[in-house]
């Protein structure tokens, strides 16, 4: 089996790198469409709040407002149906999300639903409209215009028939209100049966505008109208130099530790190393952030606990001396990595520590001591490449958790990174940034996930066998 | 079960004694606490309760009234004492809610994948297409009200799917392992944390029951591969083909002879998903993005202390008890492994 693996080596690893990126593509569907459909549940009128902050009400002209609303709808990739494929009841009209504003369609879809009839809903809302359009550009009527919006649902059919008795109204103003009641009185429930009925799309539907958009990079921020893209651009450098630094920083450090933890396992400093890397093993990342944040950046406990500058990273600016700034940085970093590294540092070690071990017991160990070879050679140049295999999974699969922990590190010191970001993103409801972070830090996890496979069968082909089949 | 339980704690060192000893005081403390604080009891604070001219008081000392706080209070003069006991409620709830859910999960697919496997499960396509059509057209007319229907749709599938069995039809083996291998494949490469925190950013309106669902939801993949393991090793032991000598059926060799063999790494391996339901909890409390506010929880209490440095036990105390929580179970479980 190994001698046939080595002849074909090529072949395997292409075969192999075939069936991660067909696993890839669906898996990558799947993020992709589940982050849509969380984005279809978002609450709140996008369009509706754009619209309010460029200073357009529908109390004004409604003409112009629906309008300026569908306008914006499709340049927002909002208007049209959600997906390739629908499945609607037979009552259900593709008119119905023609109408703007979302709040009226949802009221109208809702109505739908209930009353089972589009054409009689339809008659409903054109009187509806009609009227709203009749009064609003006259001051007296004002109130009713105000009234009459708030009162889509049939159940309040009694309070405009009030306000039609109220005010002493012209006639052609009476005749609406009376074509208005004649059709409310229509709305009824009804519970006749429905009947699926499945409806192709084709290309022209929100999903595929998201993900076309997403893939330009044409989304914009709700919070302050900058390119997402730029925004991540910006962030992601910290995000993945700290990850970069802490991982490295653990795996030469663990590396060195565990191979000397094994050779001398009886020391008294092994045995406190060992329970203290048991300790930091335990220990909530975000607890002892917090704790040294407390403790040492500031000086409410005594001058000589404040041994690290306060948080907030400092911009570079023109100016200071390159190599200042570079100082202040350091000085601000080090405590976010320090925290970090000693929590992977902590994994990291005791998995190598039990693989080494497994190591000592097998045949070669012995073979390769009874030639001679001295403990700390063997440690090095014999056990550790065989060690390291679970380690590669190990430290691939910490790529994506150093980042999920880098976003905990970088709320706690302040760190303008990915994670702080997205944080911000979700305080504010800003979806698109929110959106575009998931997507991205799925696709790196799935690629970790493919870079340790990769690399597995590169090192050990025997053993890639088993991942291909 | 109790002998193993015995065998656990005579394994544990004297520090893991103490450690179990201490976490179990804790649960019980966490269970009782609305019995033990609030007026007139023990400690006479609620959880929510504010205090008047108490803002930021430090540990073991009094209020106005002349009251003890053991250890301080908060921004808004409530006894974190107090707050840290039902904190402990909120962890035990998510973290044994999470448990349940996702070893409940955890059992059903991984006997599907380890047991069943890919070829003893056979299906004709015509049977499969029929309760494909037909879960459909359920969802369907549950989503738009019509439940009477949708039952009557659903007594139709079964029946079809019965009445087709009668039929010698060609069947096909469904590959139900590799399935639910490529389904665990695909749920492991999701960011969890990413996808909890951004689900709980859609809907607000978060709640314990919620987290739970979501938690338990993303963590029982690794449970199920890990059944599946054990369930293959086993399979092939002498007293499960003596099983099928005997002509027991499929559910009684797993119920009572199968599942009691694999069950214990089960159990342990749900350690790891308490400490972890715990760990998720309190971290997104700490970023606020969990539960509401007013539900009492240790990451809650700890964010508090970034407003304001000088309160160290708002920092040290909720954290120290996450932190001898996950310890101990940490412990127990080396125990039980090397055991």
């Amino acid at each position: 089996m190994h001698l046939l693996l080595i002849d074909h080596r090529e072949e395997f690893m292409f075969k192999l790198l075939l069936s991660r990126i067909v696993f890839l593509v669906p898996t990558v569907f799947i993020i992709l469409v589940s982050t849509y459909l969380l984005s279809t549940y978002t609450p709140g009128d996008e369009v509706a709040i754009r619209l309010e902050m460029a200073g357009e009400s529908s109390m004004r002209d409604l003409d112009q407002y629906e309008l300026a609303y569908k306008n914006l709808e499709r340049d927002l990739g909002l208007s049209g149906p959600k997906f390739y494929w629908s499945m609607m009841p037979d009552y259900f009209s593709d008119e119905i999300i023609e109408i703007v504003p979302l709040f009226t369609r949802n009221t109208l879809t809702e109505l739908t639903h209930q009353v089972k009839d589009w054409t009689i809903v339809k008659d409903y809302y054109n009187s509806a409209r009609e009227l709203k359009l009749f009064v609003q550009d006259k001051s007296v009527y004002r109130e009713l215009s105000l009234e009459l919006n708030r009162q889509m649902k049939h159940d309040q059919v009694s309070a405009i028939k009030q306000l039609a008795i109220q005010e002493n109204y012209d006639n052609s103003l009476k005749e609406m209100i009376n074509a208005l009641n004649k059709n409310i009185a229509n709305l009824r429930v009804s519970s006749a049966l429905i009947y699926p009925r499945i409806k192709w799309n084709g290309t022209n539907n929100q999903f595929h505008d998201w993900i076309k958009r997403f893939w330009n990079g044409h989304n914009i921020s709700l919070r302050d109208g900058v390119s997402v893209t730029e925004k991540i651009r910006q962030s992601i450098w910290w995000t993945l130099s700290l990850s970069f630094i802490t991982l490295t920083l653990a795996c030469v450090l663990s590396t060195i530790m565990a191979v000397w933890l094994v050779g001398n396992e009886s020391s008294m400093i092994a045995k406190v190393l060992n329970s203290s890397l048991y300790f930091f093993y335990s220990i909530p990342l975000f607890w002892f952030a917090t704790l040294a944040l407390v403790f040492f950046t500031t000086d409410d406990y005594g001058e000589w606990t404040h041994l690290l500058p306060s948080i907030g990273i400092k911009f570079w600016e023109l100016g200071d001396s390159f190599w200042g700034n570079v100082g202040i940085y350091c000085r601000q970093i080090i405590l976010p990595i320090i925290c970090m590294v000693l929590v992977s540092l902590s994994y990291l070690t005791r998995q190598l520590v039990v693989d080494l071990k497994k190591q000592s017991k097998r045949l070669y160990s012995t073979m390769v001591r009874a030639k001679g070879v001295t403990p700390n050679r063997l440690r090095w140049n014999h056990q550790l490449p065989n060690a390291l295999m679970p380690y590669i999974t190990i430290v691939t699969g910490a790529l994506p958790r150093t980042i999920v922990g880098s976003a905990i590190i970088e709320v706690i010191f302040n760190i303008p990174g990915v994670g702080k970001l997205l944080l911000d993103s979700i305080y504010f409801g800003d979806w698109p940034v929110i959106f575009t972070i998931i997507i991205i830090v799925g696709v790196v996890t799935i690629f970790s996930y493919l870079l340790s496979d990769i690399l597995y069968a590169v090192l050990y082909p025997q053993a890639a066998t088993s991942i291909l089949n | 079960m109790k002998n193993q339980l015995a065998h656990i704690w005579l394994r544990l060192s004297g520090l893991g004694k103490g450690l179990v000893v201490l976490f179990i005081i804790l649960v019980l403390l966490g269970i009782t606490a609305p019995n033990i604080s609030g007026p007139n009891k023990l400690i006479p604070f609620g959880p929510n309760q504010s205090i008047e001219q108490a803002e930021y008081l430090s540990p073991w000392s009094s209020d106005s009234f002349g009251r003890l706080h053991i250890i301080g209070t908060d921004r808004f003069g409530r006894d974190v004492l107090v707050r840290l006991l039902y904190g402990t409620r909120t962890a035990l709830l998510v973290g044994v809610g999470v448990v349940l859910l996702s070893s409940l999960l955890a059992l059903v697919f991984g006997v599907l994948a380890g047991f069943f496997g890919n070829r003893s499960i056979k299906v004709n396509l015509i049977q499969l297409f029929i309760l494909l059509l037909g879960s459909i057209l359920m969802l369907f007319y549950l989503r738009y009200g019509q439940i009477v229907i949708a039952v009557f749709i659903l007594s139709i599938t079964i029946f079809l799917i019965f009445i087709l069995r009668r039929f010698n039809l060609k069947q096909v083996y469904l590959p139900i392992d590799a399935i639910i291998m490529k389904i665990i494949e695909v749920i492991r490469t999701v960011p969890g944390l990413f996808i909890i925190l951004s689900l709980f950013a859609i809907f607000s309106q978060a709640s314990i029951v919620s987290l739970i669902v979501i938690l338990g939801l993303i963590s029982w993949p690794g449970k199920a591969r890990l059944l599946r393991a054990e369930i293959l090793k086993v399979k092939n032991q002498d007293f499960m083909i003596t099983t099928q000598v005997l002509g027991l059926s499929k559910w009684r060799t797993l119920v009572y002879h199968l599942l009691p063999n694999v069950i214990s790494p089960l159990i342990i391996a749900s350690c790891y998903t308490f400490t972890g339901a715990i760990l998720v909890e309190s971290t997104l409390s700490f970023l606020n993005v969990g539960l509401p506010q007013d539900i009492p929880s240790w990451g809650g209490i700890m964010r508090e202390s970034r407003d304001y440095f000088k309160a160290w036990w708002l920092a040290l105390f909720p954290g120290l008890l996450l932190f001898l929580s996950i310890l101990t179970l940490n412990i127990v479980v080396d125990a039980a492994n090397e055991a």
